[in-house]
């Protein structure tokens, strides 16, 4: 993803470059710490919102919550947060590539060590992997049901054994 | 203008970029966990953040849900808050030292400031609700 692109520039255009670049990347933190992410549970009985460090920002507890017990209210707490921290990376790289551009937003998630989540269909709601999960395999159901319904031909197999889970566009 | 050696500049900025790893990394092995932690008065909810704040740990009891659910997610926030702020001290108390007073803005960027001496953990010997 990131080009090499030989240098042929002079010093000059170089450090101003690098001045450019600096100055983009001072917003990188405005723009990290203005990105949130909200996710809940499938039951929805925990909605729950963080920025893009972490930092709980708001959470709703269902009356009906109480219904997990104690132990397993405090873990699923701390799950639907590491779902909503996803978001929240993502949301923030978004800005960031909007700024950046995708080369070195790419950079800075290498940098970082911190890759943003896939550029997944739930990047709008407080969807949660399992839920997410879920509808893909509704999805791929409802392709699966649409395959012509005449017998498969022996050397056909490989067509309708096709996960179309595997092109990216599905993603 | 004065010419730089690009090969010289970089090896000086990445061997300074090693030592300052290095101390940092004596830094958090002295500190020991950067977690920040907090509990209600009552001890019946307790709360654990990495740097930044995010949940690592939520203990609850029984006790603790009786209070309602609104009043047990509100505690579970003001105490997530505080245990961010203590997470943030530590993180600045280990760093702070390696990356000198231009290194410390960053750190406040980052959210990693020292606590007033006030609400100093040491100060607050396993309490911290409202």
């Amino acid at each position: 993803m990131v080009e090499q692109v030989p240098i042929e520039r002079t010093t000059q255009q170089l450090i101003a470059d690098a001045r450019a670049r600096q100055e983009a990347l001072a917003q990188v933190d405005s723009l990290m710490a203005k990105a949130t992410g909200t996710a809940h549970d499938m039951d929805n009985t925990i909605e729950l919102t963080v920025d893009a460090r972490g930092k709980l920002l708001n959470l709703r507890l269902a009356p009906a919550a109480v219904n997990w017990g104690p132990d397993r209210l405090g873990s699923l707490i701390v799950e639907v947060a590491q779902v909503a921290m996803q978001e929240a990376t993502q949301n923030s790289y978004n800005q960031v590539a909007l700024l950046l551009g995708e080369d070195m937003t790419y950079l800075i998630e290498q940098l970082s060590g911190m890759p943003a989540p896939a550029r997944a269909a739930n990047d709008d709601s407080g969807l949660t992997v399992e839920e997410f999960q879920r509808r893909r395999e509704e999805r791929l159901g409802a392709t699966q049901r649409r395959a012509p319904a005449r017998p498969a031909e022996p050397e056909d197999e490989d067509l309708y054994s096709f996960d179309p889970a595997t092109l990216r566009s599905d993603r | 203008m004065a010419e730089i050696d690009v090969d010289r500049e970089a090896s000086r900025v990445s061997e300074q970029v090693e030592r300052t790893a290095e101390r940092a990394q004596e830094q958090f092995a002295r500190i020991g966990s950067v977690a920040g932690r907090a509990e209600s008065a009552d001890g019946a909810i307790r709360v654990e953040v990495a740097p930044g704040g995010l949940l690592t740990d939520v203990r609850l009891t029984h006790a603790s849900l009786r209070a309602g659910t609104d009043a047990v997610a509100q505690q579970i926030v003001e105490l997530a808050h505080q245990a961010t702020r203590r997470a943030g001290d530590r993180m600045y108390r280990a760093l702070a030292p390696v990356l000198g007073p231009d290194g410390e803005k960053h750190l406040s960027s980052l959210g990693y400031e020292p606590l007033p001496d006030d609400e100093d953990e040491s100060a607050f010997p396993g309490s911290g609700g409202r």
